[in-house]
């Protein structure tokens, strides 16, 4: 998947041109002259218009501003797969773009702090992709997880914000909030969440269906690989999962875990080794057997042994003990993340249908049995996913049956428009918001985001280890054209990895890099290129 | 060389075909640079479960074994497990499969009857302004990619009209059964089907009225039907009895042919309309690099295209007794 | 295949003496009776007028240039396109108006200036896969027929196979496997469509095998390549033009589908990938200035093709059939 920046692009359409057609005397001239001393051409991977047509389009228009200050840029579009073996993997670039995801486990700012950017993280398959290590930053990282006071904390998060700022690594170009469509005849409210707008758990809660309507539609642009949660699963399998299994604890909509089957925020040792949870005595699964403290040491021992995605997160647990209703966790060392990251992620199984399973992994349960809001109907791949309303819930959702319809994202803002669905987990485009915002039975759902997209650097190639380099690229990043332009106004420019979105933890005085190309030949004036 | 002998040596190589084209498969899919566990890349930081799970596909093996067990596994109609969905190939294959094989087969149903009608009324009317125009109606639907087709009838009868459905095989929320009347004997479903399965016809139309056209005109100049005429036969009946049966040798044979093609020719119909079968599968399948699923989705394409072309060369052989074994 | 066997040649009365006269004359022929075709063919005439218009286009839309290391030669100046087809001169999305008379795309691009630019990667695929597609499969015709035995069984053994396997999801497979580029689109698209000239030649050539001249020239001691290439090859260069026709249709609507896949050649605006830029921007329902002129332009340049290729056909062999690609 090779391409060029638009320079080169007219050299190689001139040349298959002359290919195809009898070759005519003409004038001759020659290329740009104003390259780097000692620079090579610097190899740019970025999104395939068909993986993420607004990526692309600040990826040729950033490879455009850095040839004018002088870069020599080659441009290489990527499907998804490819780029993030590329990313995390092979290596074998200087500049990559690409997101990364928000969903509520990540509002806390821990991840995009310890694993984007700690030095523990810069081995192949580590998120710390640009190979950044400074020994200053790794100790503040590490503080910031184990602090315990907020404010505290937060004077931590923030010092290690600006570092990264002056140190760029990666450059943070813009969070990508948007709009979500609705359909306003068939509902009455929505409620996107930070993060995720209408993929969010509390608005397959909260959506308020019209007078009268018991069915609604939600249309994604991906369908759902794996209903089993004991399977590896992709962000929107999740999303539909946390609907049909209950959790201990549940992330509240600006991502703090709240009781669910859990009576009560955990009792917690002093040593912070014991977490004591009491579980709700009256909920059944959706087959009407009970939920027991029995279910949910049998779910934490098959999670703690089979989960790819949260055996790590068990490790801790050296024991659980049952004492009527509650449960008991004794851990072989204080974890500060261990009712964020075990006990608001960690399904409640029933015993009674998976206790007898030789191999979790492969097994499914065809009837999906959970305690969740909503209950598993039917099923078919590429078709819909059919979910009823849970009547039985401690908290019913106020839709009777969700139909979610996975499709191409241009089908689904067409059935936005025709009414055929009611909502869309998925921004429109800008074409298409202005037409919706026109639209008399669609609304639109705006939210933050709590991801970007960004420049990743690769630090372990000539030049690139270079700090003057880096931020002369990123001075050549148009931001502002990205979210204005490029996505029509959705989502908000950035500077550091935490969301502005995120009031708590979110820094906003660090070092901003506006597009000024003026900046960047200053940069790279300083670093002795020019 | 005797007919036996001829249908013996034509099974043969139908089997060798088919040999050839799963070794082709073979080699195009392993060829990939990309590896299905990337995606395990982005959210398991951890490099020993991508070993874990590179071992259990099977891919940590010489490439000889890999395509030894992969030809026995296919003499057995396993098809391994899908790399995405992780559940097997042949139970995900086919509902998909089916939604096509209805697709296309309405699709070819309408392009057939109205083609072989208005390609005989064209070559009746030869020299006409019917004719001429058809002729040229004719080139320009088979000039216009299957994409082209679809967009222009998504936007006349979805966006203009609004009358038709803009995607997808049925309403929402209703029964997902397998029980094929109740899956395809329904309003919602043939509303559905409309425009993909019409998308199809007018892509495929051309052919039998092109061959229908020269047929005629070639019944019409033989002298028989002169005889026939001045033995006083209506001409309407003529042309129905003479003309029909000659032309029915080579139409069974096209049809048999684009049959087997059209399978293959479903992509771009299933992407259009967001159609749920084996053409939009094999392009997802190749994406996300899960060979299994994509080399199965070929498989079905591929053993369909040889297949129907047996069945053409044994209905040539079946309906003219004159051809000789070559 | 049954379908495609041949119906014995007419035109062809040739004489059993080798001399470069008659041959020449027959050439002439050949060409005299397909002007004469075309003459009398409205068909072919608007064929050939609507390629001639995109081959003008095709030439003239933006200038070619070639490199040599640093320097690069212009080898044609003009521009036809008013604006360069990434440039934005326009703010963002609008319908025809003076300045972009087809309007503009959704990030202000000129609709005009790509549609016009675009012609000249349809003229290149169109040709250059042609070519290599009916080059590959003449030579696998002509060799299998006049030498038959073990190297026909192979060559028709492997057409069958080529036959087996769907053209276009092969092309998309292809595509994606070796990465999307102007070349990579060229090879996947000639490696199947060389099968159909291949079948058809090789059955012509088979009955030209038998004919006295071939016999004659054996007799003066010519060589294999020299009756082959020299003795048969005029003979069947009308049926083959004609399947250059048909490949050029067939590579045109395969290079559009690859590239309404998002499978196209990046950096290289197609009239497929002006249509899959509309759906993936979702501008179809309203944008029919950017959605209409593409696929309109395919249309007409495949149309063309089919036109010429109908009066071709009329000279080579007014029954022969072309259904399978």
């Amino acid at each position: 998947m090779r391409s060029h920046s638009r320079r080169s692009y007219l050299r190689a359409v001139g040349a298959s041109g002359a290919i195809g057609m009898s070759a005519m005397a003409g004038c001759i001239g020659f290329g740009d002259d104003d390259e780097l001393e000692g620079v090579d051409e610097l190899q740019f991977i970025i999104p395939t218009s068909g993986a993420n047509p607004d990526r692309n389009e600040i990826g040729h228009l950033i490879a455009e501003n850095m040839e004018e200050v002088g870069f020599d840029v080659d441009v290489e579009e990527l499907p998804f797969d490819p780029h993030v073996d590329q990313l995390f993997g092979d290596r074998d670039y200087d500049i990559s773009l690409l997101g990364w995801g928000g969903t509520p486990e990540r509002i806390d700012p821990h991840i995009f702090l310890m694993d984007m950017h700690h030095s523990d993280f810069t081995d192949p398959g580590g998120r710390n992709t640009p190979g950044y290590e400074n020994p200053e930053y790794d100790e503040i990282a590490e503080a910031q997880a184990q602090e315990t006071d907020q404010e505290a904390r937060q004077e931590l998060v923030f010092e290690a914000q600006e570092i990264l700022a002056e140190d760029q690594p990666r450059c943070y170009i813009a969070n990508e909030g948007g709009d979500h469509p609705w359909n306003t005849e068939t509902l009455e409210s929505v409620n996107a969440t930070l993060g995720e707008g209408l993929n969010g758990f509390w608005n397959f809660m909260d959506a308020q269906p019209a007078d009268g309507v018991d069915q609604v539609t939600f249309g994604y642009s991906a369908d759902i690989i794996s209903l089993n949660p004991m399977q590896d699963m992709a962000t929107p399998d999740r999303q539909f999962i946390r609907l049909i299994y209950d959790q201990l604890y549940r992330f509240d909509d600006v991502g703090d875990p709240m009781p669910w089957i859990a009576t009560d925020e955990p009792e917690i040792s002093d040593d912070g080794t014991e977490f004591t949870v009491e579980i709700r005595d009256d909920h059944e699964f959706h087959d009407g057997e009970p939920v027991t403290p029995e279910d949910v040491v049998f779910s934490y021992e098959l999670f703690g042994e089979y989960s790819p995605t949260y055996s790590v997160y068990l490790d801790p647990i050296e024991e659980m003990e049952i004492d009527g209703q509650e449960v008991t966790f004794y851990l072989s060392e204080p974890d500060a993340t261990f009712e964020r990251n075990a006990l608001a992620q960690i399904y409640v199984f029933p015993e009674h249908v998976w206790g007898d399973v030789d191999d979790p992994t492969e097994y499914t349960d065809d009837e999906y049995v959970g305690s969740g809001p909503y209950e598993f109907v039917d099923w078919e791949r590429e078709v819909e996913l059919q979910l009823d309303r849970y009547d039985d819930h401690f908290q019913p959702p106020n839709i009777g049956r969700l139909i979610r319809v996975p499709g191409d994202e241009a089908t689904i803002m067409d059935e936005i428009e025709t009414g055929d669905l009611d909502m869309a987990g998925q921004d429109p485009t800008v074409t298409q918001l202005e037409r919706l915002r026109d639209a008399d039975h669609v609304d639109l759902a705006s939210f933050d985001a709590v991801g970007h997209a960004k420049l990743s650097y690769n630090m372990r190639r000539d030049h690139m280890d270079d700090v003057h380099i880096r931020r002369a690229i990123s001075y050549c990043v148009p931001k502002e054209d990205f979210v204005e332009t490029i996505r029509g106004g959705m989502g908000t420019v950035t500077h550091s990895p935490i969301s502005p979105a995120v009031e708590t933890w979110h820094n906003p005085d660090v070092r901003e890099y506006t597009e000024d190309l003026d900046a960047a030949r200053d940069e790279l004036e300083e670093g002795g290129y020019l | 060389m005797g007919l036996r002998e001829y249908v013996l040596r034509r099974v043969f190589q139908l089997v060798l075909t088919l040999w050839a084209f799963i070794t082709v498969l073979f080699v195009l899919f392993r060829a990939v640079p990309g590896d299905p566990t990337t995606r395990f890349l982005m959210d398991y930081p951890d490099p020993a479960i991508r070993d874990a799970r590179i071992e259990e596909l099977g891919l940590d093996q010489p490439l000889y074994v890999q395509y030894f067990e992969y030809i026995t596994a296919l003499t057995r109609g396993d098809f391994g497990d899908s790399t995405y969905y992780n559940r097997p190939v042949s139970e995900l294959i086919f509902p998909l499969f089916l939604n096509t094989v209805v697709l296309m087969f309405t699709a070819l149903l309408i392009a057939y009857t109205i083609g072989v009608l208005f390609g005989a009324a064209m070559g009746w009317f030869r020299g006409s302004r019917f004719e001429r125009g058809g002729i040229v109606a004719t080139l320009v639907a088979r000039s216009s990619p299957e994409f082209w087709i679809g967009i222009i009838l998504i936007w006349i009868f979805v966006f203009q009209l609004g009358l038709l459905p803009r995607a997808g095989i049925g309403g929402y929320g209703g029964t997902l059964t397998m029980n094929l009347a109740d899956r395809y004997l329904n309003v919602d479903f043939l509303r559905h089907l409309i425009l993909p399965a019409l998308t199809g016809a007018i892509f495929y139309m051309a052919t039998p009225a092109l061959l229908m056209r020269n047929t005629m005109l070639e019944v019409l100049k033989a002298d028989f039907i002169e005889m026939k005429k001045a033995e006083g036969l209506p001409e309407r009946t003529v042309l129905y009895k003479h003309a029909a049966r000659n032309s029915v040798l080579p139409l069974v044979t096209v049809v048999a042919i684009a049959t087997g093609a059209a399978m293959g020719g479903s992509v771009i119909i299933e992407t259009v309309f967001n159609w749920p079968g084996i053409g939009r599968e094999m392009v997802d399948s190749v994406t996300r690099n899960d060979y299994p699923m994509a080399m199965a989705t070929f498989f079905f394409m591929g053993t369909a295209v040889i297949v129907m072309n047996f069945v053409a060369d044994m209905a040539y052989l079946y309906l003219d007794p004159r051809v000789s074994y070559e | 295949m049954s379908l495609e066997t041949p119906s014995d040649t007419t035109e062809q009365q040739v004489d059993a003496v080798d001399s470069r006269g008659i041959r020449w004359r027959r050439r002439i022929n050949a060409l005299r009776s397909w002007a004469g075709a075309v003459k009398e063919d409205r068909l072919g005439q608007i064929g050939l007028l609507i390629l001639a218009v995109f081959v003008f286009v095709g030439i003239f839309a933006r200038p070619i240039e070639v490199s040599i290391g640093p320097a690069y030669v212009t080898l044609q100046p003009f521009s036809l396109a008013p604006y360069e087809p990434s440039a934005r001169p326009a703010d963002g999305f609008h319908g025809p108006t003076w300045s972009h008379p087809l309007g503009t795309t959704s990030l202000g691009r000129d609709v005009l200036s790509q549609l016009l630019a675009a012609t000249r990667v349809t003229l290149i695929v169109g040709s250059v896969a042609a070519f290599m597609a009916v080059f590959i499969g003449a030579n696998v015709g002509i060799v299998s027929a006049y030498f038959g035995g073990w190297v026909d069984d192979i060559l028709m053994r492997i057409t069958d196979v080529i036959y087996g396997i769907p053209f276009l999801p092969f092309a998309i497979a292809l595509v994606f496997i070796l990465g999307a580029s102007l070349t990579n689109v060229i090879i996947a698209i000639v490696l199947i469509l060389w099968r159909g000239t291949a079948r058809v030649v090789r059955s012509q050539v088979l009955s030209h095998k038998q004919r006295p001249y071939v016999e004659s020239a054996r007799a003066i001691g010519a060589s294999h390549g020299r009756i082959m290439y020299v003795q048969i090859m005029p003979n069947v260069l009308p049926l083959i033009s004609l399947y250059a026709a048909f490949a050029v249709a067939w590579a045109v609507i395969a290079e559009a589908s690859l590239s309404f896949l998002g499978l196209g050649p990046p950096g290289m605006i197609s009239w497929g990938e002006m249509i899959y830029d509309v759906r993936t921007e979702g501008a179809l329902r309203e944008a029919w200035w950017w959605a209409f002129p593409p696929g309109i332009c395919i249309m007409l340049f495949v149309m063309s093709v089919f036109f010429i290729g109908r009066s071709l056909e009329k000279v080579v062999n007014p029954e022969l059939r072309h259904t399978a690609n």
